[in-house]
């Protein structure tokens, strides 16, 4: 990647709290235009690393760049280059949709023409029209991200930054976010966002791994899957889940045993021989199997196996 | 400083004060409260004392005498009883404040030029009321005391070959001739009140968008804390000028206390007095995270000591030193010497420009500390 077309890079940035290390040296590159996820359980460190990079949080050591500028010695720059949301994105609960929209417009400097012209489109990407008179305490979860997200990028700002913006919302409305994303990464913005949702990294260009303060991988959602590639996966459909979970895990040839919905995942040494061990060992103890087959790994699969390596 | 924002912001939180009950309850309903109850409340004057007599003469003297206690309108008569015991019982109970106890033969004594003893027994509960009422009691007595020796002069020989010398006072109380409580507090019910809604309310709006989340928001927004403070502090400097006027407008119409020197210069001097207090009231809102802590430390560090150190209740005259030594450091009492002086006296900015000028230099040191301490926005 040629410098001018990387927004976003972090160069050993750290952060702790005493003795506990938040954030432990992640270096990113990120590309102008991506879709850059960071994947990982809570309280890996991917909120820290996003608040460092907007300049909410004051980095213990390391750097970080935003759109070419130091996020801690030239914050006011950033500041007008980037779009935050986070999770518990405040809105005003006692302002109408629209007022909210103008507020947040009016703390960005628009001035009436620019404000008006953001407003309307605003009201129409979020199909928020109908709304826009609403209280915004009596506005449904789907819509309040939705203007959650007309807030925040109200300013057109070239950069956004979400931090798990989809949580708590239903899959539906998870979709239609996702949907505005991309056609905002379409018209050239860069987009970082902060997940715990596998389906969703599955919507990002590049994956960053998080798992307890560092970066454990870097790669587009294929790239990390093939990574993980040797350990082939089982699938069982099974009438007697939590049987054949123990029986699959005293089985010698099976490294990880997960439930997945109503399916068992096992993470295998070799495919054939072990899916007739199991065969046997059900039909032995009487337990009903519908089916075992071989599965290309999911996100998850691979972000497990990528952890225990 | 960038308008469009600050605008912004000041816009938002008139419409969130329009919205909540609450609050606009607090800001206008709360002063006129304040004032009704402090003014019809809080008496420093006594009135209508209750009395209950014991007259054991019952002569047409003691009537008389008796009676100039209730031509004062100073006592009501409460209870006539005819036992000592009936007057202690009626002072336990509380029914009384005080007792007259007129011996027998006081007519016929004061008629022998023998000394009576006259007894008035006080409830001193209230140390206040009960020293007002035993001052009344010793003027009246007093009173009739020296009308019995001249009546006496005069029959020996009329008309007296002498002049009777005697030293007349007359006391007139000035700035307040009826010494209604009422004109002594609302100059001060106005600071404490403008207080309120300065730093009390703007410390607590500062803290809400700490404690939603919302300041994050702003922090990864272009605006500067000084625009976010100044922005959010403007609907409120509005507010507490307005409650200035409605408290002058109530005190007029309903005391009938006029403002006898210049509102204008009332108006600027009360401004000077808002820097002070906004300026309390975010440097309150840099201190603490909670709207519950942001509420208790504006209580403990502006309102109290304002309310107790300013001379609004208690003279700082008779104050020990230690205390009028706090009192130095109380931005409300020298608002409450200066908005005496033109409210009541009259008087310009000759008579108190010492205190205007120390307003004027804690505003500025709390206008720079809290900006000072918004800077350090980064945690």
């Amino acid at each position: 990647m040629s410098p001018d077309s990387i927004a976003v890079a972090a160069d050993k940035l750290t952060r702790t709290y005493g003795q506990f290390v938040a954030v432990d040296r992640i270096d990113l590159a990120v590309g102008a235009g991506e879709i850059f996820g960071f994947l990982g359980p809570n309280g890996a460190g991917k909120s820290t690393t996003i608040r460092m990079l907007c300049g909410i949080l004051a980095p213990t050591s390391g750097s970080a760049r935003v759109g070419g500028y130091d996020v801690v010695r030239e914050p006011g720059r950033v500041r007008r280059i980037i779009g935050y949301m986070s999770q518990k994105f405040s809105l005003y609960e006692d302002l109408r949709l629209e007022e909210n929209i103008e507020f947040f417009g009016g703390v960005q400097d628009l001035d009436a023409d620019r404000l008006r012209r953001r407003k309307l489109w605003a009201l129409e990407t979020g199909r928020l029209g109908e709304y826009r008179r609403e209280f915004t305490r009596n506005l449904p979860g789907g819509v309040r991200q939705r203007l959650a997200l007309a807030c925040a990028t109200i300013h057109e700002p070239p950069i956004l930054f979400l931090d798990e913006p989809t949580a708590g919302v239903d899959p539906r409305s998870r979709r239609d976010f996702w949907d505005l994303i991309h056609s905002l990464s379409g018209g050239g913005v860069t987009i970082i966002v902060t997940t715990h949702y596998m389906d969703e990294a599955e919507h990002c260009d590049r994956l960053a791994l998080m798992h307890r303060g560092r970066l454990v991988a870097v790669g587009t959602p294929r790239d990390l899957k093939e990574m993980s590639r040797q350990s082939p996966v089982l699938e069982i459909e099974t009438g007697d889940l939590p049987a054949m979970m123990d029986l699959a895990s005293e089985m010698p040839g099976v490294l990880e045993i997960g439930l997945y919905g109503n399916r068992l995942h096992a993470v295998v040494r070799a495919t054939d021989s072990t899916r007739r061990a199991l065969l046997d060992a059900a039909a032995a103890r009487n337990i009903h199997v519908g089916a075992i087959r071989s599965i290309t790994p999911s996100l998850e699969d691979a972000f497990v196996s990528l952890l225990e390596d | 400083m960038e308008p469009i924002a600050i605008r912004a912001v000041a816009r938002k939180e008139l419409l969130r004060i329009r919205r909540d009950p609450r609050t606009l309850g607090f800001m206008i309903i709360f002063p006129i409260f304040m004032l009704v109850l402090y003014g019809f409340g809080i008496r420093y004057d006594v009135h209508s004392v209750s009395m209950a007599v014991l007259d054991m003469d019952q002569s047409p003297s003691s009537r008389g005498y008796v009676e100039r206690f209730f031509s004062t309108g100073y006592f009501v008569r409460t209870a006539d009883v005819s036992s000592y015991g009936q007057l202690t019982s009626l002072l336990d109970a509380g029914r009384v404040r005080l007792g007259l106890v007129v011996p027998q033969g006081f007519g016929r004594r004061l008629a022998l030029s023998e000394r009576v003893t006259v007894q008035a027994l006080l409830d001193g509960t209230d140390n206040n009321t009960a020293s007002i009422a035993l001052g009344y009691f010793n003027a009246i007595s007093r009173g009739y005391s020296v009308e019995v020796i001249l009546d006496r002069l005069r029959r020996i020989r009329y008309p007296p070959p002498f002049q009777i010398p005697a030293l007349e006072a007359e006391g007139r109380v000035w700035y307040n001739p009826g010494l209604q409580s009422a004109h002594f507090v609302v100059p001060g019910l106005i600071a404490i009140i403008m207080l309120q809604v300065g730093a009390m309310m703007t410390a607590i709006t500062i803290v809400q968008e700490k404690e939603s989340g919302s300041v994050e928001q702003l922090i990864v927004s272009p605006i500067r804390p000084s625009e976010l403070v100044i922005g959010k502090i403007l609907p409120y400097v509005l507010f507490a000028m307005v409650d200035m006027l409605l408290v002058i407008a109530v005190a007029y119409l309903v005391f009938g206390l006029p403002v006898r020197g210049s509102l204008l210069l009332l108006l600027c001097m009360a401004l000077l007095y808002l820097t002070n207090v906004l300026g309390l009231g975010v440097v309150v809102s840099t201190m603490t995270k909670t709207v519950q802590s942001a509420m208790l430390l504006a209580f403990l560090l502006t309102l109290l000591p304002s309310i107790l150190l300013s001379g609004f209740v208690f003279p700082l005259e008779n104050m020990p030193a230690v205390l009028r030594a706090m009192s130095l450091a109380v931005p409300a009492r020298y608002f409450l010497e200066i908005i005496r002086g033109i409210y009541l006296k009259g008087t310009g900015l000759g008579a108190f420009w010492p205190q205007a000028l120390f307003l004027a230099g804690f505003g500025s040191a709390m206008l720079l500390i809290s900006t000072l301490r918004l800077k350090k926005r980064l945690e």
